[in-house]
């Protein structure tokens, strides 16, 4: 396998894989040899998932890609999933020595910023990240640069693995103009689901029990700060963090359904409802109340994390891809749970399947790159999905331990109770930036909650009248 | 009053009609400036008569963009912040620095050549490391609210990034940090041309500190003074570095500047023409304050 990536783009990859980089250096230091220290069990294992049932739609080529003699399939993916790649990436050529890979990676930023130029181009990848929404996803299906993929999900049975209500945000209509509905452009098998991280000692020390309702929480926060402790920690120097915040407090006045579907674009959604002026009134409250840090618009999501690790703060409202930052940092002292949403104790909030790999209109074989994307789908790779630090999005029996225990159940939960919410910036082509200049001001103390909601609803308007 | 300077090069007419081989020496740079220069330029100025995503066929849009870019009041906020920043790039630092220069014509300082390096570091600092020194310096625990704590100013102390009030004068006060060691520098080097004649009529004359500096100093600078303000000015309008990397246009809109909305118009929303559009903008922007300094200079000139 080649890494194309070269040695001094690693340099530039986020805190993240911090252990995922390590893992590259060593594999790439010890060469061919490093393969054969692998368990003697994966070669087997995969070869029982990537055969799956038989094929139901005519055509589709699912396995014996021998055939094809040596071939190199070109994958540019974000680099949040260069561990993930690597060990599938290292399976798939066990089972197919003929199939080599060629494999660039970028940072987040990066990445979304040149992809769909990489992906337009004369010698586009095989396989490629997109996002989910019209920046992305919508541009690369309108453009006709990427191939659905219904039939390889009848195939697989991607839908009864993940729900299908679940990749809907992978399906656009195929003019990439209408989000949500359609066919299906890509898929994913990680989760990035908001939660709550805690402090166990601090928790322990104000009399706290894990909350089964969202009074609950909010008595925890007020017995918090009675106790002299932040209840929140929270840096909204970059505008997104609060926002994940607000998504578990909006989740807990309105029905999932009615987030997503406003996330969707459906006809007639609106965040000016009774329910969400509730939501929006109680973040408000819980700013006033003093339960976010002073100064939180200065403080960047990072710093916050520090802060959190140092132990300033009881609670973090945060996305899974911090578990390994918090366990590093904190080891058996922080926990991890889904926020009960309503009184009935279901959870939910925040939360979505990560960036979907798609198969490129250019690719020469598309039924072999279809069945690698199903390698990392399949239900035994889930198991190593969590290996690497990966929440995986479907049930498996991995032994999983420590934090990412608490994380992967709590993905579960959620995912149990419909109660993903999706994320809020996908909704329109500026969302982003409307959501974290208004989350500013919205904790600056510069607007109201009604004229935040005024002002977020003013964007889809703008964005679905057209 | 002084007799007005002559120009560096004023009086070595060589250059011009009678060796027209010697324009031969400027087409290398001549063309690097076409390549990278006007190209460029003209693909933006045509893009942004266009909408366009980036991937797909564009389509001919007239001059919607420009309407949107002076419509927009979030654009036209951001336009506005530029102008702010120019008192804080440019006006601020000169003026500190000709004070400074002029009290440094009366005392001679020891030591000079070592002030200078220290003042004229920040400009040779890249602007991201620039950023991220000053990210930390106004943190909510970072040094400066320390040390205003210290002193008992914890009144004042603040996240000074994340303040409604406060972030873009502050990030404001990074543009002088930065630029005041260059302007300085200048000056320092038009001062050290100046004839100690031209004090020593002075003092005769009865001239005290601000006389001699409005007298002497002050035209003497004149050139070094327009040079300062096209630097300066330059650097407040295109300003994205130290707004990427320590606000992203936040609080709010509150720091947003133009070149923030290009990298987002064609990173972000992919709409590529109103990015050219507001890069357009920025430039005749730029193209005009820049034309003013230069037509306010040569009309000093001609007066003295």
């Amino acid at each position: 396998m080649r890494w194309t990536t070269g040695k001094g783009r690693r340099a530039a990859i986020g805190r993240f894989t911090a252990v995922a980089l390590a893992f590259a250096l060593v594999a790439a230091a010890c060469g061919g040899d490093d393969s054969d220290d692998e368990p003697a069990a994966e070669p087997t294992a995969a070869t029982t998932t990537a055969a799956p049932a038989p094929a139901t739609s005519e055509g589709i080529q699912t396995d014996g890609f021998e055939s094809l003699g040596e071939v190199t399939l070109e994958v540019l993916a974000e680099s949040g999933d260069e561990a993930t790649l690597e060990l599938a990436t290292e399976q798939f050529s066990q089972l197919y020595p003929n199939v080599s890979f060629d494999i660039t990676l970028r940072a987040f930023d990066d990445y979304m910023q040149i992809a769909p130029g990489i992906i337009q181009s004369d010698d586009p990848p095989d396989v490629a990240h997109g996002n989910q929404g019209y920046t992305i996803d919508g541009l690369l299906v309108s453009a006709g640069l990427i191939i659905p993929l219904d039939d390889y999900a009848d195939v697989y049975g991607w839908e009864d693995a993940f729900g299908s209500g679940t990749l809907d945000q992978y399906r656009f209509n195929d003019a990439g103009t209408d989000f949500g509905k359609g066919r299906l452009w890509g898929i994913s098998a990680v989760a990035e689901f908001v939660g709550v991280y805690y402090n166990k000692e601090k928790l322990a020390a104000i009399g706290g029990e894990l909350p089964g309702t969202f009074e609950e929480f909010e008595a925890l926060l007020a017995r918090a700060q009675e106790a002299g402790e932040l209840p929140i920690q929270l840096g909204n120097g970059e505008g997104w963090p609060a926002l994940h915040v607000y998504g578990m407090v909006q989740a807990a006045y309105r029905p999932a359904s009615e987030i997503r579907d406003w996330v969707f674009g459906e006809p007639g959604s609106t965040v000016l409802t009774d329910t969400e002026r509730q939501a929006a009134d109680a973040f408000v409250a819980w700013k006033d109340a003093g339960y976010f840090p002073e100064g939180v618009n200065g403080i960047g999501w990072d710093d916050s994390v520090a802060q959190f690790i140092n132990g300033d703060g009881v609670f973090l409202i945060g996305g899974n891809w911090n578990t390994a930052t918090l366990e590093e940092g904190m080891g058996d002292n922080v926990g991890y749970f889904a926020m009960p949403v309503g009184p009935s104790g279901i959870v939910g909030g925040t939360a979505a399947l990560a960036l979907p790999w798609h198969v490129t209109a250019k690719a020469e074989y598309p039924d072999l790159a279809a069945a690698f994307i199903a390698h990392m789908m399949s239900e035994d790779f889930a198991d190593d999905l969590a290996s690497v630090g990966r929440v995986p999005a479907r049930e498996s029996d991995a032994e999983i331990s420590g934090l990412l225990a608490d994380v992967a159940a709590g993905a579960a939960a959620v995912i149990a109770d419909e109660g993903v919410t999706l994320y809020a910036d996908w909704t329109t082509d500026t969302m982003f930036n409307t959501l974290t200049a208004k989350t500013q001001e919205l904790l600056g103390g510069q607007i109201t909650g009604e004229q935040y909601l005024e002002d977020v609803q003013a964007d889809w308007e703008a964005f679905f009248a057209g | 009053m002084p007799k007005a300077r002559r120009p560096l090069l004023g009086g070595r007419r060589a250059f011009g009609g009678s060796q027209p081989i010697a324009f031969l020496y400027l087409l290398p740079a001549f063309a690097f400036f076409i390549a990278f220069g006007v190209i460029p330029l003209g693909q933006a100025a045509f893009l942004s008569f266009y909408e366009w995503n980036g991937i797909t066929d564009r389509a001919f849009v007239g001059f919607d963009n420009y309407l949107t870019v002076f419509t927009d009041p979030k654009i036209r906020e951001a336009l506005w912040h530029s102008v702010i920043l120019i008192v804080f790039y440019a006006f601020l630092p000169i003026s500190v620095a000709l004070v400074v220069v002029g009290l440094m014509v009366r005392v001679r300082i020891r030591g000079q050549a070592v002030y200078r390096a220290i003042l004229f570091l920040p400009t040779i600092l890249p602007l991201t490391v620039v950023a991220v020194t000053w990210r930390w310096i106004y943190a909510p625990d970072g040094p400066l609210n320390r040390a205003l704590d210290a002193v008992g100013l914890d009144g004042i102390s603040r996240a000074w990034l994340g303040d409604f009030t406060f972030a873009l004068p502050a990030l404001g006060f990074v543009g002088t940090w930065v630029t005041f060691g260059l302007v300085f520098v200048l000056f320092m080097a038009g001062v050290q041309k100046i004839s100690t004649e031209q004090y020593e009529a002075a003092r005769i004359d009865g001239a005290g500190v601000v006389r001699e500096f409005f007298a002497v100093t002050l035209p003497s600078l004149r050139r070094e003074i327009t040079v300062a303000l096209v630097l300066t000015i330059t650097a407040a309008l295109r300003n994205f570095d130290v707004v990427f990397v320590t606000t992203r246009g936040g609080p709010g809109t509150n720091t947003e500047v133009p070149s923030m909305f290009i990298f987002r118009s064609v990173f972000q929303t992919r709409t590529v023409g109103l990015g050219a559009a507001i890069g357009v903008v920025l430039m005749l922007e730029l193209l005009i304050v820049n034309m003013a300094v230069l037509w306010y200079r040569r009309r000093g000139e001609v007066e003295s």
